[in-house]
């Protein structure tokens, strides 16, 4: 694996994971394997299997943002906008929208993960996603379906609105 | 000793010439050459681009001459072919071609056409042995009869319409997207106030090829086109814009913009033209991005085709898609004078990133190309498809020869060939996908 991979790291680049709670973790620890910093994760769902690698994220990054929310594609929007990562991870139905910021992105849906060829396999997806981002240039001639008041707002503010 | 060519997609200067007059409505040619001629170009061309057959047959009309003419000479055999030629088959034009056995015998042609033209038949000759070419250079040799014989024939010029532009350097079936090609950058030259002179393919007959002398420009796009733009600057003194490719996709602004400013055309009307395609496609470009991402189309290619096709297809699939060009074949054996520009161009595509640029018509170099570049989607002709499938990565025909497809009018130029090609790679990705499931 190491030969294959040769000297590709994801060193000084910032990466955003929208995965489900099952596979984010895992992720997350991968792209820092990899000498990338995951600055953002958006996940479906977080429960009591959770909490230990909770606790790990709150001591090693307290300040990671983390998005709880399925399907919610007008709020992962407005937290990556604020980001601006420079790679984007995810197997969500809303990656052509994410690619609209003209982030790269890459999508795992199909991409299967496990083991050593899983490793190289997403070393590949990120170095071609890196070295040619005229697609996601492309995309960003279209605007995104969401007001630009709602994206200037913080993430919570209708839930914020609800409560009262 | 030269190596020899393992299974050329360039075949001879005769077929080259027969692929020009076929694409002129009301042209016929008159073949001069041995039976074998005419039937290899049906087998060997016809039937491999895509269902393109012009004459719905393969008996053009053909001298088949046989030992006795090679020994004796085949005027005489021609002068009949051609009397009987044109009191069978309807046509506005006549074109004598010829093969290698009636060059090497040295037949007299031009005093055949000339005896042809002395009784009122319009006839046009031009001396095409396989021997002295490819079929780039019977392109050549076609057009410049054209251009040369035509003014001889009717002397007087019907009146030409303001704005009126050849098309140059597009070989019919050489390109098996020519005809959808030329009909693509026809709208787009109307969409900015030009009259476009296609000269081949739909409605394109001996008239237009008239009206060459009266054009305001002379459009090439290839390095074929540049031989009949430089005859034309000679004769007509017309100028001319010279371009590797016909571009596809929002690369087309460039061309119709330098259209624009040249010939003063009007600059409101063009920049609302552009707008309107280019939102369009990139309207396309964002409903594709789903399936673009999760499918994984973002990739290293192999592209095998002309030059033309190779840079067009080279540079919207790089600068546009997003894709990686690994390794890009050039099969039409350009002039080595024009090798370093093609090569800095398509060098250059993706900044940073390291595309290898070869020159090769051979079919088992071509295959060793494709396998030491571990990309993972080819696109090429028919013949690349083998090596795609034993390499296990997606493949899509899109350069001669087409044995396997159907290519009527589709295009892969400008705004709409875009959206086309995109259709037609991302389909062969997923059909691909399917299949393997998890390979």
């Amino acid at each position: 694996m190491k030969r294959t991979l040769g000297n590709f790291s994801l060193d000084g680049l910032r990466v955003y994971l929208g995965l489900s709670s099952a596979t984010a973790f895992g992720v997350r620890d991968l792209v820092r394997e990899l000498g990338g910093e995951v600055v953002g994760i958006t996940v479906n769902r977080l429960d009591e299997l959770h909490k230990g690698r909770l606790e790990e994220l709150a001591r090693q990054s307290a300040e990671m943002q983390i998005h709880v929310g399925d399907g919610q594609p007008f709020e992962e929007i407005n937290i990556i906008k604020r980001l601006s990562p420079d790679l984007y991870l995810g197997d969500a139905a809303h990656l052509g929208q994410i690619g609209r910021l003209g982030i790269p992105v890459i999508s795992l849906e199909e991409t299967p993960l496990l083991g050593y060829n899983g490793v190289i396999r997403l070393a590949q997806r990120f170095s071609t996603a890196l070295q040619n981002r005229s697609f996601g240039a492309a995309l960003a001639l279209t605007p995104l379906p969401y007001h630009e008041a709602w994206l200037q707002r913080s993430p919570n503010w209708h839930i914020k609105k609800e409560v009262k | 000793m030269a190596h020899h060519i393992d299974g050329s997609r360039n075949s001879c200067a005769l077929h080259g010439a027969l692929q020009v007059i076929g694409a002129i409505e009301g042209a016929i040619p008159v073949l001069h050459s041995t039976a074998g001629c005419g039937a290899q170009h049906f087998l060997g061309v016809n039937r491999l681009d895509a269902g393109g057959e012009t004459f719905g047959a393969p008996p053009v009309s053909s001298s088949n001459i046989s030992e006795k003419h090679v020994v004796f000479g085949g005027g005489s055999r021609l002068r009949e072919q051609l009397k009987n030629t044109v009191k069978v088959v309807q046509a506005d034009l006549y074109a004598i071609v010829t093969g290698c056995s009636t060059e090497m015998v040295g037949d007299d042609i031009a005093a055949m056409a000339r005896e042809g033209r002395d009784q009122n038949w319009p006839v046009i000759y031009t001396n095409t042995p396989g021997f002295s070419g490819d079929v780039h250079h019977g392109y050549h040799l076609a057009v410049k009869a054209l251009i040369e014989q035509l003014p001889d024939i009717w002397k007087e010029r019907d009146k030409v319409p303001s704005g009126l532009v050849n098309i140059w350097g597009i070989i019919p079936n050489q390109d098996p997207f020519w005809r959808g090609n030329l009909q693509e950058l026809g709208r787009l030259l109307e969409g900015i106030g030009l009259v476009p002179n296609l000269l081949l393919g739909s409605e394109q007959s001996v008239a237009s090829w008239q009206q060459i002398p009266g054009a305001v420009l002379n459009l090439v796009l290839s390095h074929w086109g540049e031989l009949p733009a430089r005859l034309l600057a000679d004769r007509y003194a017309t100028p001319s814009i010279t371009l590797d490719s016909l571009p596809i996709g929002t690369a087309i602004s460039t061309l119709l913009r330098r259209l624009t400013e040249q010939l003063k055309l009007d600059t409101i009307r063009t920049e609302a033209f552009i707008t309107r395609e280019e939102s369009r496609l990139n309207f396309q470009f964002a409903r594709l991005a789903d399936i673009y991402f999760h499918a994984g189309f973002q990739r290293e290619f192999v592209l095998v085709g002309e030059s033309a096709q190779v840079v067009a297809i080279g540079e919207f699939l790089g600068k546009s898609l997003g894709l990686l060009p690994r390794t890009l074949i050039i099969t039409d054996n350009p002039p080595d004078s024009v090798h370093q520009s093609l090569i800095t161009r398509l060098a250059a595509i993706v900044p940073g990133y390291d595309t290898e640029v070869i020159f090769s018509e051979d079919r088992t170099d071509i295959t060793e190309f494709i396998r030491a570049s571990a990309a993972q989607l080819v696109l090429g002709s028919s013949l690349e498809r083998e090596v795609s499938e034993e390499s296990g990565v997606p493949f899509f025909a899109l350069s001669f020869p087409l044995a396997d497809r159907i290519v009527l009018e589709r295009s892969y130029a400008g705004y709409r060939g875009a959206t086309t090609l995109l259709e037609d790679i991302g389909t062969a990705i997923l059909a691909f996908n399917r299949d393997c499931h998890l390979c």
